[in-house]
C-alpha cells in the first residue's frame, strides 16, 4: 500500500530491497545505486566519487528507498543515501532513533482478524468448527496478541490435538507474557511453548536447523543426513521427523517435497527445507542458554568476516561441541585460528569466494562424520589445505557444492569408513576424467555417490566400476554426459542406479543387464534415450522403474516380460502403452501414468 | 517448353504421358510446381495432376523425399501394368541391363507415335523378346526382389543396387482392375510382389511390348471395373466369413493388382496393400490429437518465457544461457528447450510422411504457435551453437547451423504475413506504418539477431588486429550495415528488452563498436597530415 500511495509521488523511483542479518552490504549499495542512477558502475562501490553520492542521479525526482529487514545500526548508516530528495523507509525489529527521526509502529492484527487466522491454521477454516471450545479458542488467540506469524505457528501446533493440551497451551502462554517488551523476546517465549511439546530427538533436531544460514535453502540430503549421524537414527524416522516439524509449521518443505520425496525410492536431491528467521532465531537462542565451551552446536549465527571473538577468546579449552558450523567470505591461513574440539561429529562450513583454505582445526575432530562444504559465490571455488583430509579416518560423508574438484593424486590415504560423496553444482575438471588410479583403494567402502548439477560431467570415468561398494549411484542434470562407463555391470552390490535429466545420454550401456541386485533404475527426463538395452529382463530383482518424459523411447526390450519382481512403473502415457503387453504377463506390476507439472521455484536460486 | 509453362501459368494443368514421355511430363510437371510455389506462394496454388503410363523410375530417395515434403505426392499418378517391364528396369543396376533391351525400349517409344514405322519396331522389340524375353524378366525380378528386400532390411544405402526410387500414387492395373499405393515403400514392394505373381499361365505368354502398350485397353476397362459388382472370387474356403470390411476390400485390392490369394507373394503384398491404405489414423485426427500435445507443451515454452524474464535486467536470457550462468536455471531451461525441439521435429516428421491435413502449414493456430516457439526459443540454439564454437568449425549460424524448423518456420510465417493483409503490397505498409510499437516487443521480432550480433562481434574484434587497409575498410562496412540494421529494428521497438539489456552481448558490441569508430576516426586523421 505504501507503494501504491507513494508510487503517485515518486513516480517509479521506489526501490525496495531487503536486507536480512547477514547481509552483503557493499552488493546491496551498489544495487541500491546502480537502481537510482540508472548508470552501470564498473568496479567496486568506494571507487564512485563522493559528489556523485551527494548530488544524486541527473534527473532530481524524488526518490523513495525501503529497506526491510534491517538488523543493526551500523548496517542502515552504510544503507541510507543522502542526497537531496531521497526518502529511505526501514522496516525492522528495532527502534534507530540516532538515524530514524519519524517511527511507525507496525501495528499487530486485530481480534477479528486475528481469530480467522488462527482458525484458518487450527482448522483449515475461517471460523471455529462446532466440535471445538471457542472460549478455549479465543483465550489461546488472545495469547498470541495478534502477532501473525505466532497465530499461524501455535494455531499449527494446536492442530487436532485434545482439548487438554490446548488448555496446558494456553496456560503456558499466558505464563510468558510478563518475560520481556521486545516483540521478540515474546514471540520466542511463546515459540518455545510450541518446540516444548515436541519429543525429546524431535527437539533436538530442530535446534539443529539453527546451524544453516539464514534465508538460504538447506539441502534436505544434507538435513537428513546429519540427523540421521548425530542422532543414531535411520532414514525414514529422519524424514518422519521432517514431516513433524513441517506440519508444525516450524520449516517450510519447498517443491511439495513431502508427497513426492516420501516414496520408498525416492531421492532427496531436488528437495529443500527453508525456515522463516524468527524460527531460527529460536532454535539459535534455545541452543545458546548454555557456556560456550558447553554447547552441543557452535553456531556462527550470522556471515562474517572471520571466527567470532569470543571462540578465539575461548580458545585454549576444548569444545564440547557436536555441530560446528561457520558462516564466513573467503578463508586464508591466518584467519584461522587453532582450536580443540574433539567430540565434533558434523562440520558446516558455508562461505561465498572463490579460493577457500580449510580450517587447520579439522585436525583435531577425531570423530568427525560429516563434512559439509557449501559455497554461496557465484564462481565455483578451489580448495586449498587438503591434507586436512588425511586425519579423517571416521569421515562417513562428505557433501561438496560449487567446488571446483581437487585432481586426486596418485597416493592418497584411504578415507576407510567414507560411505557417501556428494557432489553438486561442482566443476570436475580433470579430478575424475582419464585418472588411472584405483578408486577403489582410496574409497574402500563408498556406498552412496551423488552427482548433481555438474556441469563439465562428459563421461565417468571406469575406475567407478572398481569400486565394488557402491550400492546406490544418482547422476542427474548433467547435460554434457553422452555414456556411462561399459563396465557398469562389474558393480555387483548396486541397488540403486539413478541417471535422470541427463538430456543428451543416448544409451545405457548393456552391462547395466547383469546388475543383479538392482531394484529401481530411474531414467526419467533422459530424453535423448532412444532404447534400453536388450537383456533388461536379466534384472529379476528390479522392483520400480521411473521413466517419466523418455519422450524418445518408443519400444521395450522383448525380454522386459521377464522381469518378474517389478512392482511399479511410472511413465507418460505413452510410454504406458509400451508395457501393456509386459502388464499382461508380470501379476503384480502397476503402471502408473505420471502428470507433469510445472513450478517456478526453479527461478529463485 | 518455357514458353508453354508462361502461357499457361496460374491455371489447373494436366499433365501426361506414356513410357519415357510419362517420365518427360513428370519432368514438367515437377517444373511447373517449382515455378508455382516461387512465384505464387501467397495464394493457394491451382491445382496440378500429372498422370504417366508405364514411365520408368525417375529419381533416387532424395528426390522422393523432397516430393513428400513439398506436399506434392497427391499431384502425381503413375499408371502400371502387372507385366509391364519397363517401370521396374531401373531397378537393376544401369550395366546390368544388356544394350539391345535400352535399344529396344527406345524403338517401342515409335509405335506409339508414329503407326507405320510402328510395325518394323514392334517386329524389331519382338524378335529382341523372343531371345530375350525369360532372361530380361528374371533380370529384372531379381533386381526389383533385392531392391524389396534390401528396403525391408533397413539398409540405409543400396549397395551396388539401384539408386531410383518411386514417388507419387502407384496404380497397379491388371485385366482384374487396379489397386493403389500411395507410399514409395509400400509401393516397391507391391511394383515387384504384382510382377514376380506369374501364376497363371496365361498371362506368362504376354509378351513385354504388349504389356507396354496395352495401357489405352486398361484406362477403357477401367470404368467397367466400377460398374461391376465385384465379389471375391479366390476367397480360401478356410477364411471366416466374419471378414471386416476394411479386410474385404485389401482382398479386393489384392485381387485387381492382378494377384491370386494363393501366389507366394499374396501374404506381403496384402501386408504393404494395408500399410498404403492408411492403417493409422487419418491426418485430421493426428492434428486434433497433435493440438492436446502442443497444449501439452506450451507450459515449456512458457517456463522459457519465465526465465527470460529473470535475466531482463542484468545480461538478457541470450547471454545468461550462452555463459550457464545459475547452473540450475540453466539446466531447466535448456531441458524445456530440447523438449520443445522435439515436439516440432515430431510435428515436421508428420507433416513430411503426410499425416497431417494438407493445409496444416497455412493453419493460424499452427503458424502462430511455431512463430512464437521460434521467436523464444531459437536465440538459445544460437547461444548453445556458439558456446560449443561451432560457429568456427562448422561455420556461421544463418548459413550452417540452423535447423530445418526454423527455416521453415519462416517460410510459413511469411506466407501467413502476406496472406493476412492482403495482395496489395501499399496496403501493407502503410497498416505497418500505423501499428508502430509503442513499447518494446515482447520477443525480438528476427530470431537470427543474436547470431547477427554475434557475427558483428567476431567482425569487430578481427578488425580491432586487421592491417590491411582494405580488408578493413570491408570489415568497417559490413559493420556498419548492421549498425543500421540493428539500431533501426531497436528505433522501431522490434526488439525485446532483453537485447537492451546493460551486460547483453549487443550492448557490449555497441560499446566495442563506439571504441572502434573513434579509432578509426581518429587514424584518418592523422592519415590525413
Amino acid at each position: 500500500m505504501v507503494c501504491f500511495l507513494s508510487s503517485a509521488y515518486f513516480s517509479d523511483k521506489v526501490f525496495f530491497e531487503t536486507v536480512s542479518q547477514s547481509a552483503n552490504l557493499d552488493a546491496i549499495k551498489m544495487k541500491l545505486w546502480e537502481q537510482i542512477s540508472g548508470n552501470i558502475v564498473l568496479g567496486a562501490y568506494n571507487q564512485i566519487p563522493e559528489w556523485q553520492l551527494k548530488l544524486g542521479p541527473r534527473d532530481r525526482g524524488p526518490v523513495l528507498v525501503i529497506l526491510d529487514d534491517v538488523w543493526s545500526l551500523s548496517q542502515l548508516e552504510e544503507l541510507i543515501f543522502k542526497f537531496p530528495g531521497c526518502k529511505t523507509l526501514v522496516v525492522s525489529r528495532f527502534k534507530f532513533p540516532s538515524l530514524v527521526t519519524r517511527t511507525y509502529e507496525m501495528e499487530l492484527l486485530d481480534e477479528e482478524a486475528a481469530f480467522s487466522v488462527f482458525c484458518r491454521s487450527a482448522f483449515d477454516q475461517e471460523s471455529v468448527p462446532q466440535t471445538a471450545d471457542k472460549k478455549l479458542v479465543r483465550q489461546v488467540v488472545a495469547e498470541c496478541r495478534g502477532l501473525p506469524l505466532a497465530l499461524k505457528v501455535i494455531g499449527a501446533s494446536l492442530r487436532d490435538q485434545p482439548p487438554k493440551i490446548w488448555l496446558s497451551a494456553k496456560n503456558r502462554l499466558s505464563r510468558g507474557e510478563a518475560i520481556s517488551d521486545s516483540h521478540e523476546t515474546k514471540l520466542l517465549e511463546r515459540m518455545a511453548a510450541s518446540i516444548e511439546c515436541l519429543s525429546g530427538k524431535v527437539r533436538e533436531c530442530f535446534l539443529d536447523l539453527g546451524c544453516f544460514p539464514e534465508d538460504k535453502k538447506i539441502p534436505l540430503d544434507v538435513l537428513i543426513n546429519i540427523w540421521m549421524e548425530i542422532h543414531d537414527i535411520d532414514e525414514p524416522d529422519a524424514f518422519a521427523i521432517l514431516v513433524e516439524l513441517s506440519n508444525k509449521n516450524l520449516l517450510t518443505l519447498v517443491n511439495d517435497a513431502q508427497n513426492k520425496a516420501g516414496d520408498l525410492y525416492s531421492s532427496y536431491h531436488d528437495f529443500s527445507v527453508t525456515q522463516h528467521d524468527v524460527l531460527r532465531d529460536l532454535a539459535l537462542h534455545m541452543s545458546g542458554r548454555d557456556a560456550l565451551n558447553n554447547r552441543k552446536r557452535l553456531v556462527m549465527p550470522r556471515r562474517e568476516e572471520s571466527l567470532p571473538r569470543d571462540w578465539q577468546r575461548n580458545k585454549d579449552t576444548p569444545f564440547e561441541a557436536q555441530i560446528v558450523s561457520i558462516h564466513t567470505g573467503e578463508m586464508k591461513e591466518s584467519d584461522w585460528f587453532q582450536m580443540s574440539f574433539s567430540k565434533a561429529e558434523v562440520l558446516i562450513l558455508n562461505f561465498a569466494s572463490s579460493v577457500y583454505y580449510l580450517p587447520p582445526f579439522i585436525a583435531t575432530m577425531q570423530n568427525l562424520k560429516a563434512l559439509v562444504l557449501i559455497n554461496y559465490g557465484t564462481a565455483s571455488a578451489t580448495l586449498d589445505n587438503l591434507s586436512a583430509f588425511t586425519t579423517l579416518n571416521d569421515l562417513r560423508s562428505l557433501w561438496l557444492e560449487k567446488i571446483t574438484l581437487p585432481p586426486l593424486p596418485k597416493t592418497t590415504i584411504p578415507l576407510k569408513n567414507l560411505r557417501k560423496i556428494s557432489l553438486v553444482l561442482c566443476e570436475l575438471k580433470n579430478s575424475l576424467r582419464g585418472s588411472k588410479m584405483d578408486l577403489s583403494m582410496t574409497f574402500p567402502r563408498l556406498s552412496n555417490l551423488t552427482i548433481n548439477h555438474c556441469i563439465d560431467l562428459k563421461e565417468l570415468p571406469s575406475s567407478i566400476c572398481e569400486i565394488s561398494s557402491l550400492e546406490n549411484i544418482s547422476i542427474s542434470n548433467c547435460h554434457d554426459l553422452t555414456e556411462l562407463p561399459h563396465e557398469l555391470g562389474k558393480l555387483h552390490c548396486l541397488s540403486i542406479l539413478r541417471v535422470y535429466a541427463c538430456p543428451v545420454l543416448w544409451r545405457l550401456p548393456p552391462s547395466v543387464c547383469s546388475l543383479k541386485r538392482l531394484k529401481y533404475l530411474d531414467i526419467s527426463q533422459c530424453i535423448n534415450l532412444t532404447d534400453l538395452p536388450e537383456e533388461l529382463g536379466h534384472l529379476t530383482n528390479l522392483e520400480k522403474i521411473d521413466m517419466r518424459e523418455c519422450s524418445r523411447l518408443r519400444s521395450l526390450p522383448r525380454s522386459s516380460s521377464s522381469l518378474k519382481s517389478l512392482g511399479h512403473v511410472v511413465c507418460d502415457e505413452e510410454t504406458a502403452l509400451l508395457w501393456r503387453e509386459a502388464e499382461q504377463v508380470i501379476p503384480d506390476l502397476r503402471v502408473q501414468v505420471a502428470e507433469e507439472c510445472y513450478d517456478l521455484d526453479w527461478l529463485v536460486d | 517448353m518455357q514458353m508453354v509453362l508462361n502461357h499457361i501459368r496460374g491455371k489447373a494443368v494436366v499433365f501426361t504421358g506414356h513410357s519415357l514421355g510419362g517420365a518427360i511430363a513428370a519432368l514438367a510437371a515437377l517444373h511447373y510446381l517449382c515455378i508455382l510455389s516461387s512465384s505464387w506462394a501467397y495464394a493457394p496454388a491451382p491445382p496440378v495432376l500429372c498422370v504417366t503410363f508405364g514411365s520408368p523410375l525417375l529419381g533416387n530417395k532424395a528426390l522422393s523425399k523432397a516430393i513428400l515434403r513439398e506436399q506434392w505426392a497427391s499431384s502425381f499418378c503413375h499408371v502400371v501394368s502387372q507385366h509391364d517391364v519397363i517401370p521396374r528396369l531401373l531397378f537393376c543396376p544401369l550395366d546390368a541391363v544388356p544394350a539391345h533391351v535400352i535399344i529396344g525400349m527406345q524403338l517401342q517409344q515409335l509405335p506409339m507415335c508414329v503407326l507405320g514405322m510402328g510395325r518394323v519396331g514392334a517386329a524389331v522389340a519382338s524378335r529382341m523378346a523372343d531371345t530375350n524375353q525369360e532372361a530380361l524378366r528374371q533380370l529384372i525380378q531379381e533386381h526389383a526382389g533385392v531392391a524389396a528386400i534390401e528396403q525391408k532390411l533397413d539398409a540405409t544405402e543400396t549397395r551396388g543396387g539401384s539408386p531410383y526410387w518411386p514417388f507419387g500414387t502407384y496404380v497397379l492395373c491388371s485385366p482384374d482392375g487396379a489397386a493403389c499405393v500411395d507410399i514409395p515403400t509400400a509401393a516397391v514392394q507391391m511394383l515387384y510382389a504384382t510382377f514376380a505373381a506369374r501364376c497363371m499361365p496365361e498371362t506368362s505368354t504376354v509378351s513385354p511390348e504388349a504389356a507396354h502398350s496395352c495401357y489405352g485397353n486398361l484406362v477403357q476397362s477401367m470404368p467397367q471395373h466400377l460398374l461391376l459388382k465385384r465379389r471375391l472370387g479366390a476367397l480360401p474356403a478356410t477364411a471366416a466369413p466374419a471378414v471386416s470390411n476394411y479386410d474385404a476390400g485389401i482382398s479386393l485390392a489384392l485381387e485387381a493388382s492382378g494377384i491370386t490369394g494363393e501366389a507366394t507373394e499374396a501374404a506381403p503384398a496384402r501386408q504393404w496393400l494395408k500399410t498404403s491404405k492408411h492403417v493409422g489414423r487419418s491426418p485430421n485426427l493426428n492434428c486434433a490429437s497433435l493440438s492436446i500435445r502442443l497444449g501439452r507443451i506450451t507450459p515449456c515454452r512458457a517456463q522459457i518465457e519465465w526465465y527470460k524474464a529473470s535475466f531482463d535486467g542484468d545480461t538478457g536470457y541470450y547471454d545468461a544461457f550462452k555463459q550457464r550462468r545459475s547452473p540450475k536455471k540453466f539446466h531447466k531451461a535448456n531441458m524445456y528447450r530440447i523438449k520443445l525441439g522435439q515436439f516440432w521435429d515430431g510435428v515436421l516428421s508428420m507433416l513430411d510422411t503426410s499425416q497431417l491435413p494438407h493445409d496444416f502449414h497455412r493453419r493460424a493456430k499452427w503458424v502462430n504457435a511455431a512463430h512464437f516457439y521460434q521467436l523464444l526459443v531459437e536465440p538459445l540454439d544460437i547461444a548453445d551453437y556458439h558456446r560449443h564454437n561451432l560457429h568456427r568449425t562448422r561455420g556461421s549460424y544463418i548459413s550452417h547451423g540452423r535447423e530445418r524448423r526454423y527455416e521453415l518456420f519462416d517460410k510459413w510465417w511469411k506466407q501467413k504475413g502476406c496472406t493476412g493483409t492482403g495482395a496489395d503490397s501499399g496496403d501493407t505498409s502503410t497498416t505497418a506504418a500505423a501499428a508502430r510499437r509503442s513499447k518494446f516487443a515482447g520477443l525480438t521480432q528476427d530470431p537470427c539477431f543474436w547470431a547477427r550480433v554475434e557475427e558483428a562481434r567476431d567482425q569487430t574484434e578481427s578488425a580491432k588486429g586487421e592491417h590491411d587497409a582494405a580488408v578493413l575498410a570491408m570489415k568497417l562496412e559490413s559493420l556498419r550495415e548492421f549498425e543500421r540494421y540493428s539500431s533501426e529494428l531497436v528505433e522501431s521497438k522490434e526488439v525485446s528488452v532483453d537485447v537492451l539489456a546493460p551486460q547483453s552481448s549487443y550492448s557490449l558490441w555497441v560499446e566495442e563498436w563506439k571504441e572502434l569508430k573513434l579509432r578509426d576516426e581518429v587514424r584518418s586523421i592523422l592519415f590525413q597530415f
